[in-house]
């Protein structure tokens, strides 16, 4: 085995990157461009931890977008009650909602598919409305005065910090467990492994990465709505892992990219597609640039549910599969480049 | 005895699936269970893998009771078992399949595997350097990095045999070995299967249909039919025991 120092060195390096990247480039980029490179930051952050529990260990879990709305509403409650800085309330924050997962998933990971997603569902369903309910959390109108303290250089190294963490723990002996507990709990269990701790390890390694996403995103907008982590959040986090490919992780953060940039793009599409009717304005042949395209990117969910539709029928297992990317990519290099031996 | 049933049985509702089973095996056996179809043959391997509870009776490891233990705390008292229905990790390689069996006897923790701890590192290469060590004597290592599921069937069974192997059990239960198999592939098998009980000094009771071979590598054998054990003695007492031949070929009609 290659000595963890090499590995330490890399993901100081990639730190000084972010850094850089945050102090020389980005006061030069667009808001807007930044703006969604931040939320493609958090959705992959929570990717992480949802591609764990799901893609890996195989519990259907529907209630993530739950585990994202602890961090970020017990982040900004620390910031703004018992003034803890934002750089320890995020790592905090994800800690609230890893313990809310061991709670959920001690009693509920003894059940098994469809009966663990009505339990995880309903866990996201029963914070919303706490949150609506409760006044010190700022309720349906969300609470407001949270310190903004997210930049690019912050979220990007907890980008970095949560992909690596992935990285090492699924190429690990406990990776191999949580791949047998998805493969066959009953085999698993005859070797001796106690399948009910793995998968509520599984639960909580992937809560603490989606309070450490909804904290982060708490401190990015100076304020958070319940709204933000409904039950739609859950299942485009769950599509993002579908889509990508279960058991593998570069899968799932690809689509994760793809998906938050998707109704950017769209909004883009939409405006050159409106530019390329004028020349049809011009000639008479339209009256107007049609209306819809002014709203493409609403029709994200209409496209989210065709991918999926086409995606289960082409390719169940995702787009990657079971595979990683560098597999992929060395893989199609080797064919277009035969070796000369 | 390594392992006693003491007047063991399971009800499922009305139907009586195991009944006052006496099973005693020997530490170093290479015991047979042999019966027509339905007998109950797995669900007393589920018994003592603690799959099921018995609903009477007493199961003994060395002396102790296993009974309402579950299966995972079973296997860590040192039963390993394979499976009638192969049940191998397929999302895993070859490797990975015997690796993950001694998880249960590596310590580092998630966070010392996480950040590559030097206690995970010396596991991690522990356990890869023994696992590569049981595919070699299986002869599965040059197929060590295909995943489970690319295996023929015949290699596979092999493979479920070194999983088990990998947990370093005493008591190895192997659920229709040579099933699908070939005369001559069973063979072979039962061959290698006595070579492991010699070589890693392990007990084994294994269930199997292919007479000929149980009658050849077992040195004692239990029948069962309709849940009881209805003959018992080395493989020359069994085969002469009109009361088996009557479960197997039915009784003599006499005109």
């Amino acid at each position: 085995m290659k000595s963890p120092l090499f590995g330490y060195a890399l993901v100081v390096l990639g730190i000084a990157a972010v850094w850089g990247i945050d102090q020389f480039v980005i006061p030069w980029t667009d808001a807007y461009l930044t703006n969604v490179l931040l939320r493609i930051g958090f959705n992959v952050i929570a990717v992480t931890g949802l591609a764990l529990v799901l893609g890996f260990t195989g519990q259907f879990s529907l209630g993530h977008a739950g585990f994202m709305a602890l961090g970020a509403y017990g982040a900004a409650s620390l910031s703004l009650h018992l003034n803890v800085p934002p750089v320890l309330a995020v790592p905090l924050g994800g800690l609230i909602a890893g313990l809310a997962g061991l709670v959920v998933g001690v009693p509920s990971l003894r059940l098994s598919g469809d009966y663990l997603a009505v339990v995880t569902l309903g866990f996201n369903q029963i914070i919303i409305v706490v949150v609506q309910n409760t006044p010190f959390l700022g309720g349906a109108l969300g609470l407001t005065g949270v310190p903004v303290a997210t930049s690019f250089g912050w979220t990007f190294t907890w980008v970095l910090l949560a992909v690596v963490f992935m990285r090492n723990l699924l190429k690990s002996s406990h990776g191999r467990a949580f791949a047998a507990v998805r493969d066959n709990e009953i085999a698993t269990r005859s070797l001796g492994v106690d399948t009910t701790r793995i998968k509520v390890t599984a639960f909580v390694v992937g809560a603490f990465w989606a309070g450490a996403a909804g904290a982060l995103l708490g401190f990015y907008n100076s304020s958070i709505f319940p709204k933000q982590f409904e039950f739609d959040r859950s299942i485009e986090l769950l599509a993002m892992v579908v889509l990508g490919g279960t058991a593998s992780l570069s899968g799932p953060i690809l689509a994760a990219i793809v998906l938050t940039a998707l109704p950017e793009f769209l909004r883009v599409l939409g405006g050159w597609l409106i530019k390329a009717c004028a020349p049809l304005v011009a000639a008479g042949l339209l009256d107007a640039p049609p209306e819809f395209l002014g709203r493409l990117s609403q029709y994200r969910m209409v496209i989210y549910s065709l991918v999926l539709i086409g995606m289960m029928i082409t390719r169940p297992k995702g787009f990657l599969g079971g595979r990683e990317l560098g597999d992929v990519l060395v893989g199609a290099w080797r064919r277009v480049r035969p070796s000369p031996a | 005895m390594l392992l006693e049933l003491d007047k063991a049985g399971i009800r499922f509702g009305g139907l009586r699936a195991v009944q006052d089973l006496e099973l005693k095996v020997a530490p170093g056996a290479l015991y047979g269970l042999i019966g027509p179809n339905g007998a109950g043959k797995t669900t007393v391997f589920n018994l003592i893998t603690g799959i099921y509870a018995p609903s009477e009776g007493d199961i003994r490891l060395s002396g102790a009771s296993i009974v309402g233990k579950g299966p995972v705390a079973v296997a860590r008292a040192g039963i390993a078992r394979t499976f009638q229905n192969i049940r191998l990790f397929g999302g895993l390689s070859v490797l990975e399949n015997v690796t993950v069996a001694m998880f249960r006897h590596q310590d580092a923790t998630l966070m010392e595997a996480v950040f590559r701890a030097p206690r995970y590192a010396r596991e991690e290469a522990e356990a890869t350097a023994a696992a590569l060590e049981l595919l070699t004597t299986f002869g599965l290592a040059h197929v060590a990095h295909l995943g489970a599921e690319e295996l023929p069937y015949g290699l596979r069974r092999r493979l479920e045999i070194a999983r088990a192997l990998a947990t370093r059990p005493r008591l190895l239960l192997l659920d229709e070995p040579a099933a699908g198999m070939n005369p001559s592939e069973a063979d072979e098998l039962m061959h290698l299967i006595r070579w492991t009980r010699d070589t890693f000094s392990v007990t084994i009771l294994l269930i199997e249909h292919h007479m000929p071979v149980v009658m050849g590598i077992c040195e004692r054998i239990a029948v069962l039919d309709h849940g009881a054990r209805i003959a018992e003695g080395t493989p020359a007492e069994i085969r002469n025991d009109p009361v088996v031949i009557e479960a197997y070929l039915g009784a003599e009609v006499h005109a």
